[in-house]
C-alpha cells in the first residue's frame, strides 16, 4: 500500500512536469470544458427570463444542482480519464500488454498513465457555482453539511469511475467499446436537471441502470432541502460501493479474456 | 464550396468528380465499418435531443403564457428537432481530419499528390453530410412529421419551404466547412486537436442556436450575432423551415449566408497560403 | 524454469466482408471465424538456457510468448514459469520476468530515460544498492550514458532498444523474453545487443527466450532452438543437430590460376553424380561446387581441380541455419 502511495506521487510529479511543457494545450482544453459548462448556465438564465420557476425549482436551486454535478464529474475526469483509452485503443491495438507485464495492479497503472488537467475547467465552474449558491443562501454551510458534501463528492466520483470502468472493460470482449461508453457517459447530461422533468423510463435508467441521478440530483436535493439524508447521500454511498464492486469484477474478468493484438 | 474552383485549373467538372468521388464514398464506408459504433452513435447522439425536449416541455408547463418569445410549445419542439437534424447534417470533421494528418505527418505527402488537399477534404466532408442525411436525419424527420400529423393533424411545411430549407442547409454546410477548415489549421500550432474540437463544439453548440433560439438572447447580443457567422450555420435554415420569416427576409438571410461563404473562403485561402509556406519551410 | 504442457490458444473473431456491400452486410451478420493460433505445444526450458524460438509470420510464436508472459490465458493446457502460472498470478510472475518487444517500447514515451529508470525502480521494488550496482553493470554493457537525460520519444531506434533492454533487466529477472530485439538495428548496435545478452546470461544465469527473424542472432546466442509452424512445435533440439539432419549441402569455392584449363573437365561425369546432387558454377577466375556431403568428399573435388590448374584460394561454407529454416518453412519437416 505504501508502495502504491509512493508510486502515485512519482506519477503525479511526472505529470506536473509534463503539464508545464504543454501550457497551450492545457489552456485550450481548460477553456473547452469551461465554456461548455458555462454555456449551460447562460442557457438556464435565458430560460428563467421567461419563467419564474421550473417544475417548482428556482433558478438559484437549478444553478446549485448544475454546479454540484460538475464537481464529482471533474474529479473523476481529472484522476481516471485514461480509462477511455482502454475502450478506445489499448485493447484493440494490444497496447494493454504493458500493464500486464509489470508487478503492480493493472487498474492502478491504467489510471496513473495520464491525468486530465482539462478537468480543471469543469471544477472551476462547479466550485464557482457552489460558492455562488452559498453566498446567495441557496444552501447553508454547517460542519455536518461540509462533511456530507465531501463524502458525497467522493462517492459521486467513484460512481463516475465505476460506470466508465464497467463500459470500458467491455472492450476486452468486443475490442472497441468507445461508442457504448460514450452512450453511457452521456446519460450524465440528463442528471444536470431535476429528475422530475423526465418520464418514468428515463428516471428508471438514471436511478437503477446507470445511476447518475445519485451523483448529482439526489445529493444536491438534500443540500437544497435538508430532507432525507439516508435516501439521498446514504443511498449514494451504498450505490457507489455496489457499482464499484461490479465494475472492478468485470475489469478483472476482462483481463482473463484479453487477446492482445497482432495474431 | 468554392475552395476547389481556383486550384483545379484545367480539370473538367466531370473529371474532378471522378477523381474525388472515392473520398466521399470512403468516408461513408468508414462510418459503416464498425457496426456497434454505428448503432450506438445514432442512439447516443439523440440524448441531447431528448434532454432538450423534456427540458423545454417542463419550461412550457412552468410558464403562464402560451408562447415564449413568439414560440409556442409546438414551435419549440419542431425547433429543437430541426435544429438537431440541421446541426448534425452540417457538422463536419475537417478539424479532426487536418489534425490527424498533421499528427501523423502525412500532410506534406498530401501536398505532393496530384490532388488538391482542400478539395479532398471537401469531398470527404460531403461523405459525412450524405451519411448523416440518411442516418439519423431522414428517420428522425419522418418520425417527427408522422407523430405531429397523428397527434396534432399538422402537415409538414409546403414543398417550397422545404426546398428553401435544403438550399439554406447547403449554404450552411459551405460555411461550416470553411469555418472548420480555418479552425483545423490551428492544429499546425497545437497538436491538441481533441481540446480544440471541444472548445469549438462548445462555442458552436451555443452560438448557432442548438440549445435555444437566438431570439431568446438580449437585443444587444443579438445585434452582435448579426456580425458573426454562427446564425448562418444552423439558426437561419431552421427558422426557414419553421416558416417564421417573410419571403424577403428568407432571401436576405440566404444572401447573408452567401456573403459569409465568400468572406470565410478568402480567410481560409489566406491562412492556407501561410500554412503551406510554413510547411515548405519547416517540413511537415 | 519454464514448463509448457499441451498448451493451445484459439481466437474467435467476427467475420469481415470486403467492399462497400460487405460493410453493409457486416452490420447484420453474426458469423464467427475460429483460428487455432497455438496447437497443443509442450516443452521445458532449464534455468540459464538461451533458447531461440522461431517460426514464420503467424506461426504462433508471439501468441505462445504472450501466454508465457501472462498476457494471454491459454484456451487449454498449462504453463508454469519458475513455479508460477503466469496468467493466473500476473503480478507475481511479472516480478520474475523481463520483456523486450522490438516493435513496441515499454518505456514512458514522454519522460526522460533516467526518470523511466527511477519509476521502474519503484515499480519493481529494487533496493537502492541493487539499483546502483545494476545500473553500473548495464551502463557498462549497453552504454546508455550519453542519452540518459533525453526524452524517450527523441531516442534513435538503436538507443531505444538498448534502453528497453536495460529497463527489462533492471530488476534482474529470472527469465528474459526477447521478441525481435534486433529488428531494424544496424550491425554495430546489433552486435552490442548480442554481446550484452550474452554477458547478462553469463553473469546472472538469466534464462533467455529469443524470437527473431534474424537467424544470425540465434546462431550467435543459442544452442537450442524450438521451431514452431502453424501453431505446432516441429523441431526442438540443438542447432548442431538440425544442421546434422538437414544440412546435407556443402559448398566450396575455389579460386584458380587458369579457369580455361578446367573447361575440359565434366565434373558430373568424373564423380558420376546428377545435377541434383552436385551443382557446378564457373566464374571469371573461380569455380564453385554445391553438393551433398554424404555422397561426395571435399578432398576429392579439390584434388580433381588441382590436377587441372594451380589453386589460389579455397572457401568452404557450412550450411547456414537460415537456409535450413527456409527449407523447413517451405516444405515442412
Amino acid at each position: 500500500m505504501r508502495r502504491y502511495f509512493h508510486l502515485y506521487r512519482v506519477f503525479a510529479t511526472q505529470f506536473m512536469k509534463s503539464l508545464v511543457q504543454s501550457k497551450v494545450d492545457f489552456i485550450i482544453g481548460l477553456l473547452g470544458f469551461f465554456l461548455s459548462q458555462m454555456f449551460g448556465i447562460v442557457f438556464l438564465s435565458l430560460v428563467f427570463k421567461q419563467i419564474p420557476s421550473l417544475n417548482g425549482w428556482t433558478f438559484e436551486q437549478l444553478v446549485f444542482i448544475y454546479g454540484f454535478a460538475q464537481i464529482p464529474r471533474g474529479i473523476d475526469h481529472f484522476l481516471t480519464d485514461n480509462i477511455w483509452m482502454l475502450a478506445m485503443r489499448y485493447v484493440i491495438r494490444g497496447e494493454f500488454d504493458r500493464f500486464l507485464l509489470r508487478p503492480i495492479n493493472p487498474f492502478f497503472q491504467l489510471i496513473c498513465d495520464k491525468f486530465q488537467a482539462d478537468a480543471v475547467g469543469e471544477l472551476i465552474v462547479g466550485f464557482a457555482l457552489v460558492v455562488f449558491s452559498v453566498v446567495n443562501h441557496t444552501v447553508t454551510v454547517t460542519p455536518v453539511n461540509v462533511l456530507l458534501f465531501m463524502i458525497s463528492v467522493f462517492a459521486g466520483a467513484l460512481i463516475y469511475t465505476s460506470i466508465k470502468l464497467f463500459f470500458a472493460s467491455l472492450a476486452f470482449w468486443i475490442k472497441d467499446s468507445i461508442a457504448i461508453l460514450q452512450l453511457a457517459y452521456e446519460t450524465a447530461d440528463f442528471a444536470k436537471y431535476p429528475l422530475s422533468i423526465y418520464p418514468k423510463g428515463i428516471r428508471f435508467i438514471l436511478t437503477y441502470l446507470i445511476p447518475f441521478a445519485f451523483v448529482a440530483f439526489f445529493p444536491a436535493s438534500y443540500f437544497l432541502t435538508g430532507e432525507n439524508v439516508i435516501m439521498t447521500i446514504g443511498a449514494e454511498v451504498l450505490i457507489a460501493g455496489i457499482v464499484w464492486i461490479i465494475a472492478y469484477a468485470v475489469f478483472r474478468k476482462g483481463l482473463t479474456v484479453y487477446e492482445s493484438a497482432g495474431n | 464550396m468554392g475552395c476547389e474552383v481556383v486550384s483545379v485549373k484545367k480539370r473538367s467538372l466531370r473529371q474532378s468528380l471522378r477523381i474525388y468521388k472515392p473520398f466521399t464514398i470512403g468516408r461513408i464506408q468508414e462510418q459503416l465499418a464498425y457496426k456497434w459504433s454505428f448503432y450506438l452513435f445514432i442512439f447516443s447522439s439523440m440524448f441531447s435531443l431528448l434532454v432538450g425536449y423534456y427540458l423545454w416541455r417542463a419550461i412550457y408547463q412552468s410558464s403562464s403564457s402560451e408562447a415564449l418569445n413568439g414560440f409556442t410549445q409546438n414551435d419549440m419542439i419542431v425547433y429543437i428537432f430541426m435544429s438537431f437534424i440541421t446541426s448534425n447534417l452540417v457538422r463536419v470533421s475537417v478539424t479532426r481530419d487536418i489534425g490527424n494528418d498533421v499528427v501523423e505527418g502525412t500532410i506534406a505527402m498530401n501536398l505532393v499528390k496530384p490532388i488538391n488537399y482542400q478539395v479532398r477534404l471537401f469531398f470527404s466532408s460531403l461523405g459525412n453530410v450524405l451519411f448523416r442525411f440518411l442516418m439519423p436525419g431522414l428517420p428522425i424527420w419522418l418520425v417527427m412529421s408522422i407523430v405531429r400529423y397523428v397527434n396534432l393533424g399538422e402537415l409538414p411545411p409546403s414543398p417550397i419551404v422545404i426546398v428553401s430549407y435544403l438550399v439554406s442547409v447547403c449554404l450552411s454546410f459551405g460555411i461550416m466547412f470553411l469555418f472548420d477548415f480555418c479552425f483545423g489549421l490551428l492544429s499546425f500550432y497545437t497538436t491538441y486537436v481533441w481540446g480544440l474540437n471541444l472548445a469549438k463544439q462548445a462555442i458552436l453548440g451555443f452560438l448557432t442556436g442548438q440549445l435555444i433560439p437566438l431570439s431568446f438572447f438580449p437585443e444587444a447580443i443579438q445585434r452582435i450575432f448579426d456580425f458573426l457567422p454562427f446564425a448562418s450555420m444552423n439558426y437561419i435554415p431552421v427558422m426557414i423551415y419553421l416558416n417564421k420569416m417573410p419571403l424577403e427576409r428568407v432571401i436576405i438571410s440566404m444572401g447573408i449566408q452567401v456573403i459569409w461563404i465568400i468572406i470565410l473562403y478568402l480567410i481560409a485561402n489566406y491562412f492556407w497560403k501561410r500554412v503551406t509556406k510554413r510547411i515548405t519551410v519547416l517540413g511537415g | 524454469m519454464i514448463h509448457v504442457e499441451n498448451m493451445s490458444k484459439e481466437f474467435i473473431s467476427p467475420k469481415k466482408y470486403p467492399g462497400f456491400k460487405g460493410a453493409l452486410k457486416g452490420l447484420f451478420s453474426n458469423e464467427k471465424v475460429r483460428k487455432l493460433a497455438v496447437d497443443n505445444i509442450s516443452f521445458a526450458i532449464a534455468k540459464g538456457e538461451m533458447v531461440g524460438y522461431i517460426g514464420s509470420n503467424g506461426a504462433g510464436k508471439s501468441t505462445s510468448i504472450k501466454m508465457m508472459t501472462g498476457i494471454l490465458t491459454p484456451t487449454s493446457g498449462k504453463c508454469t514459469v519458475n513455479g508460477i502460472v503466469p496468467y493466473e498470478n500476473r503480478q507475481l510472475n511479472a516480478a520474475n520476468i523481463g520483456v523486450v518487444f522490438g516493435q513496441r517500447t515499454q518505456l514512458w514515451w514522454d519522460l526522460p530515460l533516467s526518470e523511466t529508470f527511477s519509476i521502474l525502480k519503484e515499480v519493481y521494488n529494487v533496493s537502492d544498492e541493487d539499483f546502483k550496482n545494476r545500473m553500473e553493470f548495464l551502463q557498462e554493457v549497453l552504454g546508455f550514458d550519453s542519452f540518459i537525460h533525453s526524452t524517450v520519444r527523441t531516442l534513435s531506434l538503436g538507443q531505444r532498444m538498448r534502453a528497453d533492454l536495460a529497463a527489462a533487466l533492471l530488476h534482474n529477472p529470472k527469465v528474459l523474453y526477447l521478441d525481435e530485439p534486433t529488428i531494424g538495428l544496424d550491425l554495430v548496435v546489433k552486435d552490442s545487443m548480442r554481446q550484452a545478452i550474452k554477458e547478462i546470461n553469463a553473469e546472472y544465469q538469466t534464462t533467455v527466450i529469443l524470437t527473431t527473424h534474424d537467424l544470425s542472432d540465434i546462431e550467435q546466442l543459442c544452442e537450442r532452438i524450438i521451431i514452431i509452424d502453424e501453431g505446432r512445435v516441429i523441431y526442438d533440439g540443438t542447432i548442431a543437430n538440425i544442421k546434422e539432419l538437414y544440412g546435407k549441402r556443402r559448398s566450396v569455392t575455389v579460386d584458380v590460376m587458369d579457369i580455361q584449363a578446367l573447361e575440359a573437365i565434366d565434373f558430373h561425369e568424373v564423380f558420376n553424380l546428377s545435377g541434383e546432387l552436385l551443382a557446378v558454377a564457373k566464374e571469371q577466375s573461380s569455380i564453385s561446387f554445391d553438393f551433398d556431403k554424404n555422397v561426395l568428399n571435399i578432398s576429392h573435388i579439390i584434388s580433381k581441380v588441382m590436377e587441372g590448374t594451380a589453386v589460389r584460394d579455397i572457401k568452404i561454407q557450412d550450411t547456414q541455419i537460415t537456409d535450413i529454416v527456409k527449407e523447413i518453412y517451405k516444405h515442412g519437416m
